[in-house]
């Protein structure tokens, strides 16, 4: 009969194996002496034509699977950019330092972009981690359930010498995002068979340009992405920071009449939800 | 047809995303829909919302893979919280999880991970369901998984463990057949004796589901995958069996390479007519 204390200690064996080998590099790792997981774990195993190693094995495909699966549905342009190979290789370095530590997936992407924010060897690549953030919140916004009901009736009913101090709020299914890339069109490219010419050849993309861009549901419900201005983007940034139409009015080149032109822009697109009136702002 | 009127009886598929638009804009003639759990947990999503419209047709099930009751690890109460908030939403007819453990030391493996069939192991889960059924003020179904490695140090075998934990717990049985064909194949047991050791009027939902076989050098083991037809071996323990089956309700699982909603149907047919339910 083998020696087993409880449980607790069991399972303490279990998930010390199972942990073993998620990382390519793991494979050097060697297990102490006092505490070789496998080996006590295989003195607790009925025996089969199977080793303990293939069988604990099933149990570890089945989790990292299951999770570097969900890491390529969640960022595929993100694994083309890197390639297939980098991208496995990241996921499993990933999910064996960053494990999961809730029992469900809903954040687990969350995770994984700030993982690739701080990879070395990515440093000189910043648009990979900016393209895992915004295949992400592609994704987060897509789940969102949203009914733009803004309230139109309300916003008549504010006296004229208040309209400055109104503060419209962004909707929790716009996100915004800019670049030193075209991220759009990196999106769209790797994302879809390449462009090619009549002479079926590939045309040379320039993604070397400033980007602003907003995630948004459309009316379909689908999350979409959009490019904007660097000013629409500024007056963005301010609702979302929570500044009033005369704070808004304090960014450089503001005209307030292109600006309530584009709000209501914004609210017909689903980008603004509500609004609020703030204490006296006015300059 | 009030929801409280719709009945969780015959056989129901798992409602999965790809249907999700069939049941939203029609009724497609399925008696009932088992969600899982965890992907419903979040309040303002659309699939809360879409689930929220779909019960107005359908009797609805929630199953989880998340409690990790088996785990040595305290119950998350924060997880039991948020699926109380969804069953309360809800109102689901059954909520089930696993005979297993997922996570320890806080860290989750998004799998059913085996237990050792001890006493110790037995009263830890009486104790963790009770606790669980208390905070949710619910019943909760346990369904046994599917092994592929056994315990020398069990010292009772899974159905037995299964009946006396709804017996002292008060839970009731979930009893997935495939579940007990794989691990009978790759413990090299009875699946019929297993069946007869079961004790019946504790069993109050069955799941059918495809397995897949993977080949090692030593030979073949099943694993427990959901992604193909329920096969030849589970239909015979349903027919050997449809009369104490064809009172339960049944569920056909299909969560990868997940087909048309048509095969899922005519699957789900497929079991109705093995229950005597409906003659082909």
């Amino acid at each position: 009969m083998p020696k087993v204390n409880s449980l607790a200690q069991l399972q303490a064996y279990f998930t010390k194996q199972l942990a073993l080998k998620v990382t390519d590099s793991s494979h050097n790792q060697k297990p102490t002496a006092t505490l070789n997981p496998l080996e006590l774990l295989t003195n607790l195993l009925v025996e089969s034509h199977f080793t303990p190693e293939q069988l604990i094995n099933i149990y570890r495909n089945n989790f990292v699977i299951s999770l570097r699966e969900l890491l390529e549905n969640l960022f595929p342009v993100t694994q083309a950019l890197v390639g297939s190979e980098y991208f496995t290789h990241t996921s499993r370095q990933f999910i064996n330092d960053c494990p999961l530590k809730e029992p469900h997936l809903n954040h687990y992407g969350g995770y994984f972009v700030s993982f690739i924010e701080g990879l070395k060897a990515l440093e000189h690549m910043p648009f990979v981690a900016q393209m895992a953030q915004l295949e992400w919140h592609l994704d987060r916004i897509s789940h969102i359930y949203h009914q733009p009901n803004f309230d139109f009736d309300g916003l008549t009913q504010i006296n004229e010498d208040q309209h400055l101090n109104i503060h419209f709020h962004l909707a929790e299914t716009c996100y915004l995002q800019t670049s030193s890339m075209d991220l759009i069109a990196l999106h769209k490219d790797f994302s879809e068979p390449k462009n090619t010419n009549l002479k079926g050849e590939a045309k040379e993309p320039n993604y070397q340009q400033q980007s602003y861009l907003l995630v948004l549901q459309n009316h379909q419900g689908e999350s979409a992405l959009m490019p904007t201005s660097q000013q629409h983007f500024a007056w963005l940034t301010g609702l979302k920071n929570g500044l009033t139409l005369a704070q808004l009015c304090n960014i450089e080149n503001t005209d307030i009449t292109s600006l309530m032109s584009q709000i209501t822009d914004w609210i017909a697109l689903g980008c603004i939800d509500g609004f609020s009136l703030r204490a006296d702002t006015q300059a | 047809m009030a929801y409280e009127q719709h009945l969780l009886a015959g056989t129901g598929i798992g409602l999965r995303q790809p249907h999700v638009e069939h049941f939203m804009h029609g009724a497609p003639s399925i008696n009932w829909l088992e969600v899982h759990s965890e992907n419903y947990l979040q309040e303002n999503s659309k699939r809360r919302y879409q689930l929220r419209h779909i019960r107005n047709n359908y009797a609805v099930s929630c199953h989880g893979i998340g409690l990790s009751l088996g785990s040595s690890d305290p119950l998350n109460l924060d997880h039991i919280k948020s699926l109380k908030s969804l069953f309360d939403d809800i109102e689901p007819k059954f909520i089930s999880d696993h005979l297993s453990w997922s996570s320890l030391d806080g860290r989750f493996y998004n799998d059913l991970l085996p237990l050792p069939y001890t006493n110790e192991a037995l009263l830890h889960m009486v104790n963790q369901v009770n606790q669980t059924q208390d905070i949710l003020g619910r019943e909760i179904l346990i369904e046994n998984p599917s092994s592929y490695l056994a315990f020398k140090h069990a010292e009772m075998s899974e159905p037995e463990l299964l009946n006396q934990l709804s017996l002292r717990s008060g839970c009731k049985l979930l009893l997935d057949l495939n579940n007990i064909f794989v691990s009978c194949s790759n413990m090299n047991t009875d699946p019929y004796q297993y069946l007869a050791n079961i004790h019946w009027h504790q069993v109050a939902e069955i799941h059918l589901a495809g397995h897949t076989i993977k080949k090692l050098p030593q030979g073949e083991i099943r694993i427990d995958t959901h992604n193909n037809p329920v096969c030849d071996e589970v239909w015979d323990m349903v027919d050997a069996y449809r009369d104490k089956l064809q009172h339960i309700p049944c569920l056909i699982e299909w969560d990868a390479d997940i087909p048309t909603l048509d095969v899922l149907m005519n699957e789900a047919k497929k079991a109705d007519q093995h229950l005597g339910l409906t003659y082909a």
